[in-house]
């Protein structure tokens, strides 16, 4: 709508300052030049007075006549005695006057009059003819005669001296009318100009009227504009945020099957399958582990770009954060054949007030990078505080690996951006890691620096500002990977749909030491808190029929300590909103998505349901009510009570793996049945594997039974349970064998899964002396 | 023809009339020819009750010289003679206006205060010669018209009388 402008709008301030001082240069140099010029005029008037050209006419006359009635009277009035002296006086007098007339100034007005010419010559011819007998007074005296001979000359001079006088005035009147028109004529042309120069400004003046009138129409406009393109950059930043909000929701959304997915293909890979199946899943899962990283970063930036990431800040040992990230990256590292060492400085203080996730976060991100960039040599990290700055952490990660060039390293931190294109396939990652890491840095008051050079490695610095604090009392609670049974058994009612949530819901509860009770949706847990009494709610934040929100907010309205419940919601939802809206509807505490334990167990720890514990774990446990202990509702606990195990250590770990011999490794998925071993206590366990393997009750012996039995369902029934309990134990072979005696007596091929009995018999026995292998250094 | 109280009356009379002329200096007398007449409120005379000066009179006061472009001739002139002022007072003149009159009886009337604020000079020498009648002698009242432009006006340039004979003082 607004076009380049045009003409004069384009004019700079100089060029209007150039227009307007040549515009009065025109006008005013001309009338300062008649100004100057009427000046001079004036100036020359005062000294050439013309009008003395009159009066030298006039005194010329005069004296002409005064000297004629002198020497008349001389003649006439002899009694009369005129001197001599007298005479020449007179004479002279009339001589002076002659000079006066041809020596002035003006002469020029009266030169070339025939009148002028006249009386000049005849006075001069008078004046050259008498000066002789003026010089001597005394011969004059005697000389009667002589004096009105000269009185009769001079008389006749007179005619011409009056010609002289008149014409003299005559010139005078010409020049003061040559005077008067150049007046005339000089304020004509003042006149003009100062018309011409009243016309040039009023010209200006309109040019400035409408050059203004057109700029502010064009400032209107553009206020316009600037006034659309807020509305617009808000609209554009309301949808930008709305996507954003999507895009957080739409990840969540997928991480919640996505786990199951995950799960199912864990699951999978425990079931007997060919090598190239087994390879297949393998695939499918590091396809799908590769997916859900993207998905938590695409979350991590949507949150940061809505606004709402905000750091839960408590107190962190960095220590532990730093052994956990090289735990979880050590595999990886020893895989490629690498070198992998996290050093922390001493002087850092042990504790620190920080987000351990999202430092987590950085230093994970960092060292993977490190990791997959590198293929010899070594990834190292250093942690150790800057003494310059208050509170400074910095934290270094340098690798042997190939390194960058500096165009690489210019737009390492730009989105999507990757190092190597060719790369890209290989090596994965969304290319959003570095962002948020250097996001992540920045809200803690930090930043990321990068060092690199083409083939010797790169070097990140972060540096953070985290305070340090005292270690809080139940500093032990919060640190540590491995489970711990709880101190306190909990009645915990959990509302979840999701078959594969549920599971591992049921088991990580199992390993915590709590009893649960399960339920679809809402509305059943909402009916059974009006049946029975419990110690907390979980509940999930999308559910069919009542959601989370909805079913926090019936419970609130339920009579009696049912009403007062501790309320948890497990959400994926990081949104700050959502926490909002939650806590104003009654929920006290949440759990983030996928449940972890010590995500759990500091949320019923916040709830008050749960004390501190110490880091030995003595178990001080009261055993509590059990599930099994309400009527009507299936018992899920396959825990025991508090027992005094400890959790495994990375050492005791590797001193299992290599005890493992081929068979169990085929038949036992050692890290499932360690990771059991570890969370059940001895006693538990034991009975766990008497539910399984003891005659006449376990379930191997019950198939068995049913086998021979040759009864379908039955066979189906305990072929299914045994899976259940196998897979969970981690017994690959059994779950195998079970998994295909369920599946033929389903199919009503009963005398087929008849057959496989002798299979799960020998699978059976084999499994328990694959067991043995690891009973040696868990015996206490 | 006198009666004793007119003969009296008369003697007091010119008593009284001479009376201011007993305070009167008498000054020298001219030896030469008389050029230049002073008449009215004067403390000096030498001739009556006017002092009369010849040329040996005036070149015996201080003299002074300048030069000066003037209306009457293209190129500045050098004028040379006693000051207004000192001719004034050789006269004990005491007015405030002197009537100078020339020889053609052209008559102007000059503050006497021109004489203390200007240097006028009553030249007598026009570029270190003797004036002739001719040319505006013998005498010539001339101001210092280079010396401020105040001064070159017509009114100081009328004041400028020359073929000077006579300063009345009134």
């Amino acid at each position: 709508m607004n076009s380049e402008p045009t003409g004069l709008a384009r004019w700079q301030p100089r060029h209007w300052a150039a227009a307007v001082g040549a515009a009065l240069m025109v006008t005013l140099t001309p009338l300062t030049y008649i100004q100057w010029d009427q000046l001079q005029t004036m100036k020359s008037l005062k000294t050439n007075q013309v009008d003395s050209l009159l009066w030298a006419a006039y005194q010329l006359e005069r004296e002409a006549s005064r000297l004629t009635y002198l020497l008349h009277d001389s003649v006439s009035h002899p009694y009369q005695k005129v001197t001599g002296d007298e005479l020449v006086e007179r004479y002279e007098v009339f001589a002076s006057r002659l000079p006066l007339l041809t020596r002035i100034p003006r002469r020029d007005l009266i030169e070339n009059e025939a009148a002028y010419t006249a009386a000049v010559q005849g006075v001069t011819a008078f004046l050259e003819k008498y000066d002789p007998v003026f010089a001597d007074p005394q011969a004059l005296e005697q000389a009667a005669g002589t004096r009105a001979a000269i009185a009769d000359e001079l008389e006749s001079l007179e005619k011409s001296l009056a010609e002289l006088t008149r014409e003299a005035n005559r010139a005078t009147s010409r020049f003061l009318d040559e005077r008067n028109a150049q007046l005339q004529e000089q304020s004509l042309l003042v006149v003009g100009l100062a018309a011409v120069q009243t016309v040039v400004l009023l010209g200006f003046l309109w040019l400035l009227v409408t050059h203004l009138r057109r700029q502010l129409a064009q400032t209107d406009r553009l206020r316009k504009l600037s006034r659309e393109l807020e509305t617009a950059r808000d609209v554009a930043e309301a949808a930008n945020h709305g996507k954003s909000v999507f895009l957080a929701n739409m990840s969540h959304e997928i991480r919640t099957p996505f786990q199951g997915v995950l799960g199912m293909l864990n699951l999978l890979e425990e079931t007997g399958l060919s090598g190239q199946q087994r390879d297949y899943v393998q695939t499918a899962r590091d396809s799908a582990q590769h997916l859900l990283g993207v998905l938590n970063d695409i979350l991590d930036v949507s949150t940061m770009e809505s606004g709402t990431l905000r750091l839960s800040v408590a107190p962190v040992e960095l220590r532990h954060v730093a052994q956990d990230v090289e735990g979880l990256m050590r595999a990886a590292a020893r895989e490629k054949g690498l070198d992998l060492a996290v050093h922390v400085d001493r002087a850092l203080p042990s504790w620190v007030m920080a987000d351990a996730t999202r430092v987590r976060q950085i230093l994970f991100n960092l060292l993977g990078n490190g990791v997959k960039f590198t293929n010899k040599g070594r990834v190292q990290a250093l942690i150790e505080p800057i003494p310059s700055v208050p509170d400074g952490v910095r934290i270094t990660v340098s690798d042997t690996g190939m390194g960058m060039d500096e165009a690489t390293v210019g737009q390492l931190f730009t989105r999507f951006y990757q190092a190597d294109n060719s790369l890209r396939r290989r090596i994965g990652g969304t290319g959003l890691g570095l962002e948020i890491s250097r996001n992540l840095a920045r809200m803690m008051g930090g930043d990321i620096e990068v060092r690199s050079a083409l083939g010797e490695g790169s070097t990140f610095t972060v540096t953070l500002r985290l305070p340090a604090t005292e270690a809080p009392a139940n500093a032990a609670t919060l640190t540590g990977d491995a489970p711990k049974r709880a101190a306190r058994r909990l009645k915990v009612l959990v509302a979840e749909d999701h078959p594969i949530n549920l599971k591992y819901m049921n088991i990580l509860l199992e390993q915590m030491g709590h009893d649960a009770v399960f339920c679809e949706n809402g509305q059943e847990a909402l009916q059974l808190l009006e049946t029975h009494l419990f110690d907390v709610v979980l509940l999930d934040y999308h559910m069919p029929v009542l959601d989370g929100l909805a079913t926090t907010q019936a419970i609130r309205a339920l009579p009696g300590p049912a009403g007062q419940i501790k309320v948890i919601l497990v959400t994926a939802d990081v949104v700050n909103d959502t926490r909002k809206r939650a806590r104003e509807v009654g929920v006290d505490e949440f759990a983030s998505k996928p449940l972890q334990a010590d995500d759990l167990k500091q949320a019923l720890m916040r709830c008050g349901l749960l004390q501190g514990e110490d880091s030995t774990d003595t178990g001080h446990a009261d055993p509590g009510i059990t599930a099994t202990d309400l009527p009507g509702v299936a018992p899920v606990s396959l825990g025991g009570a508090g027992a005094d195990v400890e959790p495994l250590t990375p050492s005791q770990w590797d001193a299992l793996v290599p005890a493992r011999t081929a068979d169990a490794g085929i038949l036992v998925d050692s890290e499932s049945y360690v990771e059991i071993l570890a969370m059940m206590p001895a006693d538990t366990h034991q009975e766990l594997l008497g539910t399984l393997f003891d005659p006449p009750e376990g379930t191997v012996h019950a198939l068995m039974k049913d086998l021979a039995a040759g009864d379908g369902p039955r066979i189906a029934y305990n072929a299914h349970k045994l899976k259940g309990t196998a897979m969970l134990m981690g017994f690959r072979g059994i779950v195998r064998t079970a998994q295909q005696i369920e599946k033929l007596a389903t199919d009503g091929h009963v005398r087929d899964a008849q057959a496989l009995a002798d299979e799960l018999m020998d699978t059976s026995l084999r499994t328990r002396e694959a067991l043995r292998d690891f009973e040696t250094p868990v015996a206490p | 023809m006198f009666t004793p109280l007119s003969r009296r009356l008369l003697i007091a009379l010119m008593g009284a009339t001479l009376l201011p002329l007993a305070h009167a200096q008498t000054a020298p007398a001219p030896q030469g020819r008389v050029i230049l007449t002073i008449s009215g409120k004067i403390g000096a005379t030498n001739q009556g009750n006017k002092m009369v000066m010849d040329m040996a009179m005036l070149e015996a006061l201080p003299q002074h010289s300048f030069t000066t472009r003037t209306p009457w001739y293209d190129k500045p002139v050098k004028f040379t003679g006693p000051l207004l002022a000192d001719v004034l007072a050789a006269a004990k003149a005491s007015g405030t206006t002197v009537s100078a009159v020339a020889i053609n009886d052209y008559a102007i009337k000059i503050p006497a205060d021109d004489a203390r604020k200007f240097k006028v000079v009553v030249a007598r020498l026009m570029d270190d010669k003797p004036m002739p009648v001719r040319d505006k002698g013998p005498l010539f009242v001339v101001y210092p018209f280079d010396s401020s432009a105040d001064l070159r006006t017509s009114t100081y340039y009328e004041r400028s009388i020359w073929q000077l004979k006579a300063l009345d003082i009134q």
